[in-house]
């Protein structure tokens, strides 16, 4: 089984770039966060198909060899899934991430599964993890004007394509506008949309050695959240958004919400409705986080913005206002510092 | 005269040389400096005008990521600019129509929700937002975005480009009078312009400038091969144009002004044809288009040969060389734009078939 040029190489190897030296070994320890493996698709499931490094879905077949990395899931409307015991295992996201899936959000179905041959080497038989692929912690570097973090009341709630209109409105305003991703679950799926939307660069946990953050300590993920930050700004941008998945109330989320004080400009909370917003701002206010406005999904509504905008005495910004010229406005703060 | 400070061109692609300079101002309120010919106010509501004179640093355009302080110097440099400015091009157009162009408003940071880079110039009617004087208005952005190496602030009010494209529409209006605004209601006048009204704005831009390339310091990342930059220098021609209702005139308008720009290189004393073009765009105003109907009557009224033919009348002396440079660009007497574009199209084809290039 060493011939494997028929693998299918998942997004979250993206790290890898000699793939051509590479080989399959065998285990000598049980697998750990990051570890890089080979895997044989044995049923398709909810996933059938596999994102490559270059965005692009491929169709998976029973029998397919698929290249990915062995992580912990934590979605509430898609899986909980943690890091596989044994040979059987499941696959958590289409971007690769290798686990086993504990339970699921009623409207998924069964996983596809996966029966992991071992893990991947270099020629030397050395198994590969992202954690050897990771970036080395930047020199600390602040960006000029600054960096605004998102975060979300809940799954779903509109980060995504509230920090991806942001990066839009830099961009447009002749700002050279940067984008990272501090926790999640490895997919591409948010990188191509920052750079669809401008970004000079993008950077994720991904690049820090994790496939997906859920279960990492929390000091790790506050090194990673300052290291993207850093790497960003020594890449010459003016001005950095920072991504944190999942809710507030997310173990991770929750942790590193403490953190955000003298290293946010601003942050934009992204939420589905005017009560999450109330609820969210007063919960990040007691933190002393430094919330500029509201976006989101509830941006949809004019009425329900109206409602948000009262009961918050935030502006409230959607992405089309972010994009047209909202976005420089959210780092004005700054004027006289 | 006060002395101020202000972007005086250079003739390269940038803002221009800060200098010291003369400005005849009769008036200075809060954000307002009256002069003789014009009145030019920031409308933001920022006091920036008090006993400590004209000088001021344009502090990188200031802007919304700038101090309070260097953002109230950027604005208050900006209205000194901009009158400066104003006051050179509506100087330069009375001494070569020996007649002043009645007063001009110049209002800066309107229509700044959201943001708003541009300029543009504007006559009354009930669309606008809100009362527009008679005799017309400029109306310039806050700015929305910046410019790179080194950073800047695009406040329209710091680009002498902005400023002169929009004064030389006032200019069009009260010579050549394109869309034939005088005959509309005072309140019901069309603000709709035309490319020869952008491409004599464009080359009035591009003589007071000292350059073809116009735009060159707030356009820099568009190549000077495509339209969008603006660039005279190319030889644009009626194989470019395009026409029609749903046209950008700006870009059609390029063609005229390229035309007219390689007329202007063309003559000994650069200042004669500067002279030519006004004294037709006066002549062209003057066509009283009596005979025909309205709509046949504006429609004539855009062809590039008709402000061509009114130049040739205003100086017979330079018409040949005029319509030789003119010719170059597919641009002759007599024909709609239409005729033109088809002609120098099929000139085109049949130049590229006799070179064997594949059609």
């Amino acid at each position: 089984m060493q011939g494997f040029s028929d693998a299918k190489w998942s997004y979250v190897t993206r790290r890898v770039v000699d793939r051509e030296r590479t080989r399959v070994g065998g285990f000598a320890r049980q697998p750990e966060l990051g570890d890089l493996v080979v895997s044989s698709v044995r049923f398709v499931g909810a996933h059938d198909s596999l994102e490559n490094v270059h965005g692009r879905r491929a169709r998976l077949y029973p029998g397919d060899l698929v290249v990915g990395a062995c992580g912990n899931r934590y979605a509430t409307d898609f899986y909980e899934g943690y890091l596989p015991g044994g040979t059987k295992a499941h696959l958590l996201t289409a971007g690769g991430v290798v686990g086993e899936v504990a339970s699921a959000h009623a409207r998924r179905g069964v996983p596809t599964e996966l029966e992991i041959i071992g893990p991947l080497t270099d020629p030397d038989g050395v198994a590969l993890s992202l954690e050897s692929l990771s970036l080395r912690a930047p020199p600390p570097t602040r960006p000029v004007p600054g960096t605004v973090v998102v975060v979300g009341a809940s799954m779903s709630a509109g980060k995504t394509t509230t920090a991806a209109a942001m990066v839009n409105g830099w961009t447009r305003a002749g700002l050279a506008a940067a984008a990272g991703k501090v926790t999640g679950s490895g997919s591409g799926k948010d990188r191509w949309r920052y750079l669809d939307a401008g970004a000079a660069a993008v950077i994720d946990f991904l690049d820090f050695g994790m496939a997906s953050t859920f279960g990492y300590p929390v000091d790790r993920l506050r090194a990673t959240m300052i290291g993207i930050r850093d790497e960003l700004a020594h890449r010459g941008s003016d001005v950095v958004v920072l991504e944190i998945a999942d809710g507030l109330l997310q173990s991770e989320t929750a942790a590193l919400l403490p953190a955000l004080p003298g290293f946010a400009d601003a942050v934009v909370l992204a939420v589905c409705d005017a009560l999450s917003a109330v609820a969210g701002a007063g919960l990040l206010g007691d933190l002393g986080v430094p919330v500029r406005a509201i976006s989101g999904r509830v941006t949809a509504s004019p009425l329900a913005s109206r409602e948000v905008a009262e009961a918050t005495g935030l502006p409230v910004f959607s992405p089309a206002d972010l994009s047209g010229g909202a976005a420089v406005e959210l780092l004005t703060p700054w004027r006289g510092e | 005269m006060t002395v101020a400070t202000a972007y005086v061109p250079d003739g390269r692609p940038g803002p221009g040389r800060l200098r010291e300079v003369d400005l005849d101002v009769l008036a200075v309120g809060p954000a307002e400096l009256v002069l003789p010919e014009a009145t030019v106010r920031d409308e933001r509501g920022v006091t920036l005008f008090d006993d400590d004179g004209m000088v001021f640093e344009p502090a990188a355009g200031g802007g919304p990521l700038a101090p309070a302080a260097a953002d109230r110097q950027a604005r208050a440099f900006g209205v000194v600019n901009a009158a400066f400015h104003t006051q050179r091009a509506l100087r330069f157009v009375s001494s070569l129509l020996n007649r002043p162009l009645p007063h001009l408003v110049v209002r800066i940071g309107m229509h700044d929700q959201p943001r708003w880079g541009g300029g543009h110039y504007r006559l009354p009617h009930p669309l606008e937002d809100g009362p527009v004087r008679a005799a017309g208005e400029v109306h310039l952005g806050g700015g929305r975005a910046f410019l790179a190496a080194p950073r800047y602030f695009h406040a329209p009010a710091h680009n002498a480009a902005i400023v002169y494209h929009e004064v030389a529409h006032h200019l069009c209006r009260h010579t050549a009078d394109f869309r034939l605004n005088r005959l509309r209601p005072a309140h019901r006048q069309t603000n709709k312009k035309i490319a020869l009204d952008e491409g004599t704005s464009d080359v009035v831009t591009a003589i007071l400038l000292g350059t073809p390339d116009i735009y060159g310091w707030h356009r820099q990342r568009i190549p000077a091969w495509d339209r969008r930059r603006r660039q005279l220098a190319p030889q644009w021609t009626m194989v470019h144009f395009h026409g029609g209702p749903d046209q950008d005139p700006h870009g059609d308008g390029t063609v005229w002004a390229s035309a007219c720009w390689s007329a202007r290189e063309r003559t000994a004393d650069p200042r004669r044809f500067d002279a030519m073009l006004l004294r037709g765009l006066e002549l062209f105003g003057e066509e009283a288009d009596v005979t025909v109907p309205a709509e046949q009557a504006l429609r004539r009224r855009r062809h590039f040969s008709r402000l061509l033919s009114a130049m040739t009348r205003a100086d017979p002396g330079l018409a040949p060389g005029v319509l030789a440079a003119m010719a170059a660009h597919g641009i002759h007497l007599g024909a709609s734009n239409a005729e033109l574009r088809e002609a120098a199209r099929a000139r085109a084809l049949a130049g590229m078939a006799a070179e064997g290039t594949a059609i």
